[in-house]
C-alpha cells in the first residue's frame, strides 16, 4: 500500500514536467517581425490607453512581480523577493541589486513610489489608471531598494495592482512638460529597449545588454530574439499576404482566416498554422435583458427565451463548430466554473415557461399577451447591437422567436450611440462580449448591484442580495481556495438566475508563425509564450 | 477682378464660422465624448463593439468601477467643464494663434499630428492629379477625334467598367495578384525599412516602387470623370463655327484640333485645377488601411470615431480653408483662359 501511494505521489510530481517549459539551451539572435493589428498612438507609460501600447509595454517595461506562464504564481521580476503582512495588508517589495532603467540608472524605491504617486498627481493625467490603484492608500520608501505598499482594505487583487505597477525612473519623466511630449519614447526597465518609432510604419525593440535577466537562470530562455520589429497592419488580407511572403513571423487569427483563407502553399510549409487550446479565460458573447423592464423580470421569461437561442445550429454554421457553449458568466474551464449544464435549445420547454408566466397567444394573432396592471400587453422588444457581424446570429434567433409568439426587432447602433442607450439603460435587449478577463477574477464590476449606475457595468440592472452578499465575501478572502469555493456559488447563482442568454466561448487560440521560429510548445497553459521562442539555426 | 478678389475672400470669414460652427455643434452632440472615450478604455480595455463571440472585452486587472472624482478629473483634463460656446470661443481664439489644441488620442499638438499624416496624402493627391491630367487629356482628345468608332467605343466601355470597380474590391485584387502571387510590388506601406540608407534614386524608385499599387486605386474614378469630361468638352468645341471656319480655310487637322480647339476645350477642365488644393488633404480611408499608409483619410476616421475633437476641428478648417482658396484660384485660372470673362 505504501508503495502504491509513493507511486502515485511520485507521478503526481512528475506531472508538471509534461508541460510547457523554456528551452534553456533556446539560440540566442535574430529579428522578430509581428503584427501588433493597429499603430499605438502614444507609447507614454502613464497617458497610454490602448492595447497596442499595451503590448509594446510589456517588451519595454517591467513591474516588481509577474504571473508565470506555465503556473499562474507570482514570479519575481523588479522585485526579487516580498514580504506580505498577515493581515494581507501590506506589501513590502525587495528590489534588485543589479535592476537598472534604460538610459543605465539604477531602479530604486523612489521610482516605485514615483510611478504610483504620478498616477494620482493631476498634472500626469492619468484618471484612466486611477480605478486600478484605488483599493493601494499610500507607497512609501524603506530604503533605496525596499519600497512599501499598504491597502486600504482587504481586497485579494490588491496584492496584483502593486506587483504590476509599472515602474518608471522618476529622473525622466518627473518633468510633466518634458515627460508629455515623449509619446514615441518609452524609458523603462524591461528586456528589450524602444529603439525606434516610425509613424505609420514600424517600432523596432532592441534587447537591453544591461537587463538584469540576461544573468538570471531564471529567465533562462526567455527573450531570445536581439531584435523585434512590430507592424501595424489592420487589414486581414494584408497581414495574410505579408505572412506567406515571409515578413511576418506571427500573426493572431480568426477562426474564419484560419478554416478558409489559410489552404494550400506556403501554408503548412514556411508559414505553419496552429489550434490550441490553453487556460487563458476566453471572451463570451450575450444577450443581456435589461432587468428594469417588466417584460424580463420574470425568471421564467428569461429561461424560456435562452431555451430558444439555438446554439448549436449557429456554433455549426457561422463558427465551424469551433467553440463551446458558455453555461454561464466565466470561462467554461476557469476553476471558477460551478460546471453547471448548458441551457439547450428547447422551444417546447420555452414554451411551458412562458406560458407558466402567463404569456399565451388568447387571441390567435401568432404572437403571445398577457394582462399586465389590467392593460393586455404583447410580447415585443428590441435587440440593439454594435456590430453588424452579429446580424445572420439573430436574424435565425429572431425566426425562432417568432415561431414562439414572440416578436424581436433587431437595432443596429454606431458603438457611440450604443453606449448611451446601454449606460443610460434606455433599452430592452443588448448584445455584446465580455473579455476573458482575469484568471483570477472579481465579479463585482458586472455582476453586484452597486454596479447598476449609470455608466457602469451592470447596464442591465441585475440585482440579487445573495449575489452581492456572496461577491463582497469573496473579494475579501484571501484564501484562494475558500474564495474559489464562494465564487463558484456565485456563478451557479448567475447561471440561474439567466440575466443574460449566454452565448459562446472560445475554445481555441489560433496563429501563425514562420518555420524559421523554434518553440518549446504550441501554448503554455496561460499564453502562448512568444517570450519563450526562437530564431532556428537556418 | 481684384474688387471681386478681394469679395470672395471676405465672404470665406462668414464662410469659415458657418462651416466650424456647425461641425463643432455637430460632433458636440454626437453621442460619446473624449471623456467617455476614455471611460470606455477603462470599462471595455480597448475593445470596441463586440458581438455574437468574441470582441468586446474589460480588462484584465480586477475592478475598475469609475467614481464621480475620476470624471470629474477627465472632465477638467480636457477641458469639458465649460458650455459648448464658451469651448468655441476658445477654439477661435486659440486658432487666431494658429494654436488647434492638442490631440486627445495622440497627445500631441493637433497641427503636428497632422504634419506627421500630410507627406503621405500629399504625394498621393499631387501624384494622381499630375498623372489624370497627363493620361486624360490625350485620351480625352482622342476619343473625340475618334468619335464614335470603334476607339471610342472601347475605351468608354472600359472606362466605365474601371469606374464602377469599387477601390476596396481592386486594392484587394492588386494585393493577392501583383504584390502577393506575382511578388512585382510592395503589399503596402509608404517606403522600405533600409529607406534612410538608400541613394537618391535608390530613394526615388523605391517611393516609386511602393506608388505604383495604391496610386491605381487612388486615380480610377477620376480617370473615367476627367476622360469623359475632356472627351465632351472637345466635341462641343469641334462642333462650333470657328473650328468649321478653321477647317474650311484649309488648316491642316492637327492645326485645328490643336491649335485652335484644344484651348477652348481645356476651359472647363483647367477650371477643375483649383483642386488642386484639395490634393495636400487628399486622403482615402479604404486605400489607406488597404495599403498601410498613415495619411489623412484614415486620421480622419479615426479622429471621428474616437471623438477626438480638436483633431476633427483642425482637420475641418485647413480642408475648407483650402477648398476655398480652391474655388477662387479656379476663378483666376478661368479669367486668365477665357479674357471674355469678367467678374464684377
Amino acid at each position: 500500500m505504501k508503495g502504491l501511494l509513493a507511486l502515485l505521489l511520485s507521478s503526481a510530481l512528475t506531472a508538471p514536467a509534461l508541460a510547457a517549459a523554456p528551452n534553456a539551451n533556446a539560440p540566442k539572435g535574430g529579428n522578430f517581425v509581428f503584427n501588433l493589428g493597429g499603430e499605438p498612438p502614444t507609447v507614454h507609460p502613464i497617458t497610454a490607453t490602448d492595447v497596442y501600447s499595451r503590448n509594446v509595454q510589456n517588451y519595454v517595461c517591467d513591474g516588481l512581480a509577474t504571473r508565470d506562464a506555465e503556473t499562474y504564481e507570482w514570479k519575481p521580476r523588479l522585485a526579487e523577493k516580498w514580504d506580505i503582512s498577515k493581515d494581507n495588508k501590506v506589501f513590502t517589495f525587495h528590489i534588485r541589486k543589479d535592476a537598472v532603467f534604460h538610459d543605465g540608472t539604477p531602479v530604486t524605491a523612489d521610482d516605485v513610489k514615483f510611478s504610483f504617486d504620478a498616477i494620482f498627481e493631476p498634472k500626469y493625467e492619468a484618471a484612466h489608471l486611477r480605478p486600478y490603484f484605488e483599493g493601494i492608500a499610500k507607497v512609501e520608501v524603506l530604503d533605496p531598494k525596499t519600497v512599501r505598499f499598504t491597502a486600504k482594505d482587504l481586497y485579494f487583487n490588491n496584492f496584483e495592482s502593486a506587483a504590476t505597477l509599472t515602474v518608471i525612473p522618476k529622473k525622466v519623466y518627473s518633468d510633466v512638460e518634458k515627460s508629455k511630449k515623449m509619446n514615441r519614447q518609452l524609458i523603462c526597465a524591461g528586456p528589450y529597449v524602444l529603439s525606434k518609432f516610425d509613424r505609420g510604419q514600424l517600432i523596432t525593440l532592441k534587447k537591453f545588454d544591461k537587463w538584469y535577466g540576461n544573468n538570471d537562470a531564471a529567465f533562462k530562455g526567455m527573450y531570445n530574439f536581439d531584435t523585434i520589429t512590430l507592424r501595424f497592419y489592420k487589414d486581414e488580407n494584408v497581414e495574410l499576404e505579408r505572412a506567406k511572403k515571409g515578413e511576418l513571423d506571427y500573426l493572431d487569427m480568426r477562426v474564419e482566416a484560419f478554416m478558409k483563407k489559410t489552404e494550400g502553399a506556403p501554408w503548412g510549409k514556411t508559414i505553419l498554422k496552429h489550434k490550441v487550446e490553453n487556460s487563458a479565460p476566453k471572451s463570451y458573447g450575450f444577450i443581456g435583458w435589461n432587468f428594469r423592464k417588466e417584460l424580463f423580470q420574470d425568471r421564467n421569461v428569461r429561461v424560456a427565451l435562452a431555451h430558444l437561442l439555438n446554439r448549436e445550429e449557429m456554433n455549426k454554421k457561422f463558427r465551424y463548430g469551433m467553440s463551446d457553449l458558455a453555461n454561464g458568466a466565466i470561462y467554461l474551464r476557469s476553476e471558477y466554473n460551478p460546471g453547471n449544464k448548458a441551457i439547450e435549445f428547447n422551444p417546447k420547454k420555452a414554451q411551458e415557461l412562458l406560458a407558466k408566466a402567463g404569456w399565451t397567444d388568447t387571441d390567435k394573432n401568432g404572437v403571445l399577451e398577457k394582462t399586465v396592471n389590467g392593460k393586455k400587453t404583447e410580447f415585443k422588444f428590441t435587440l440593439i447591437y454594435p456590430s453588424k457581424d452579429v446580424e445572420k446570429y439573430y436574424t435565425m434567433y429572431r425566426e425562432d422567436l417568432k415561431k414562439a409568439g414572440i416578436d424581436m426587432e433587431l437595432k443596429y447602433l454606431e458603438w457611440n450611440s450604443f453606449l448611451k442607450l446601454v449606460d443610460e439603460g434606455n433599452f430592452d435587449a443588448v448584445t455584446m462580449a465580455w473579455g476573458g478577463g482575469s484568471v483570477d477574477p472579481d465579479p463585482k464590476q458586472i455582476w453586484h448591484s452597486a454596479s447598476a449606475v449609470v455608466g457602469g457595468s451592470n447596464f442591465i440592472a441585475y440585482k440579487n442580495p445573495e449575489v452581492d452578499k456572496l461577491i463582497d465575501e469573496a473579494r475579501v478572502e484571501p484564501n484562494k481556495a475558500k474564495r474559489v469555493a464562494a465564487l463558484k456559488k456565485v456563478y451557479a447563482k448567475i447561471a440561474e438566475d439567466a440575466p443574460y442568454a449566454f452565448l459562446f466561448n472560445d475554445k481555441y487560440a489560433f496563429y501563425a508563425n514562420s518555420s524559421r521560429m523554434g518553440m518549446p510548445a504550441e501554448t503554455f497553459k496561460y499564453e502562448i509564450g512568444r517570450d519563450y521562442w526562437w530564431l532556428k539555426a537556418q | 477682378m481684384i474688387v471681386y478678389l478681394i469679395r470672395r475672400l471676405l465672404l470665406m470669414i462668414p464662410t469659415f464660422f458657418g462651416i466650424t460652427v456647425l461641425t463643432f455643434v455637430l460632433i458636440n452632440l454626437a453621442p460619446g465624448s473624449p471623456i467617455e472615450q476614455k471611460l470606455q478604455a477603462i470599462r471595455f480595455g480597448s475593445a470596441g463593439g463586440g458581438g455574437g463571440g468574441g470582441g468586446g472585452g474589460i480588462n484584465t486587472r480586477g475592478d475598475t468601477s469609475v467614481n464621480e472624482e475620476v470624471i470629474e478629473a477627465l472632465k477638467k483634463q480636457y477641458g469639458f467643464d465649460k458650455p459648448l460656446h464658451e469651448r468655441y470661443i476658445i477654439w477661435v481664439k486659440n486658432l487666431a494663434r494658429l494654436d488647434f489644441g492638442e490631440s486627445f488620442t495622440y497627445q500631441e499638438p493637433v497641427i503636428d499630428v497632422i504634419k506627421s499624416k500630410l507627406p503621405v496624402s500629399l504625394s498621393f493627391g499631387i501624384a494622381s492629379l499630375i498623372l489624370t491630367y497627363i493620361v486624360c487629356i490625350p485620351l480625352g482628345v482622342r476619343k473625340a477625334i475618334k468619335a464614335g468608332a470603334s476607339f471610342d467605343r472601347v475605351t468608354t466601355i472600359l472606362l466605365n467598367l474601371t469606374y464602377s470597380i469599387p477601390p476596396l474590391v481592386l486594392g484587394i485584387f492588386l494585393i493577392v495578384v501583383f504584390a502577393g502571387k506575382l511578388n512585382m510590388f510592395p503589399i503596402g506601406g509608404f517606403q522600405s525599412d533600409d529607406y534612410e540608407s538608400l541613394t537618391t534614386m535608390g530613394k526615388i524608385l523605391d517611393r516609386a516602387h511602393h506608388f505604383v499599387l495604391p496610386l491605381i486605386c487612388y486615380m480610377i474614378g477620376g480617370f473615367t470623370e476627367l476622360s469623359i469630361l475632356m472627351r465632351n468638352s472637345m466635341l462641343d468645341v469641334v462642333k462650333s463655327d470657328f473650328v468649321r471656319t478653321a477647317r474650311a480655310k484649309g488648316l491642316s487637322e492637327k492645326v485645328v484640333i490643336f491649335k485652335h480647339a484644344l484651348r477652348n476645350a481645356l476651359i472647363p477642365i483647367a477650371t477643375g485645377l483649383g483642386g488642386f488644393f484639395g490634393a495636400f488633404l487628399a486622403g482615402s480611408l479604404i486605400i489607406e488601411q488597404m495599403f498601410n499608409l498613415d495619411g489623412i483619410g484614415l486620421l480622419g476616421y479615426q479622429s471621428v470615431l474616437s471623438r477626438d475633437y480638436n483633431v476633427i476641428m483642425g482637420i475641418t478648417f485647413i480642408s475648407s480653408l483650402l477648398l476655398m482658396l480652391g474655388r477662387v484660384f479656379s476663378d483666376i485660372i478661368y479669367v486668365l483662359i477665357d479674357p471674355r470673362i469678367d467678374f464684377k
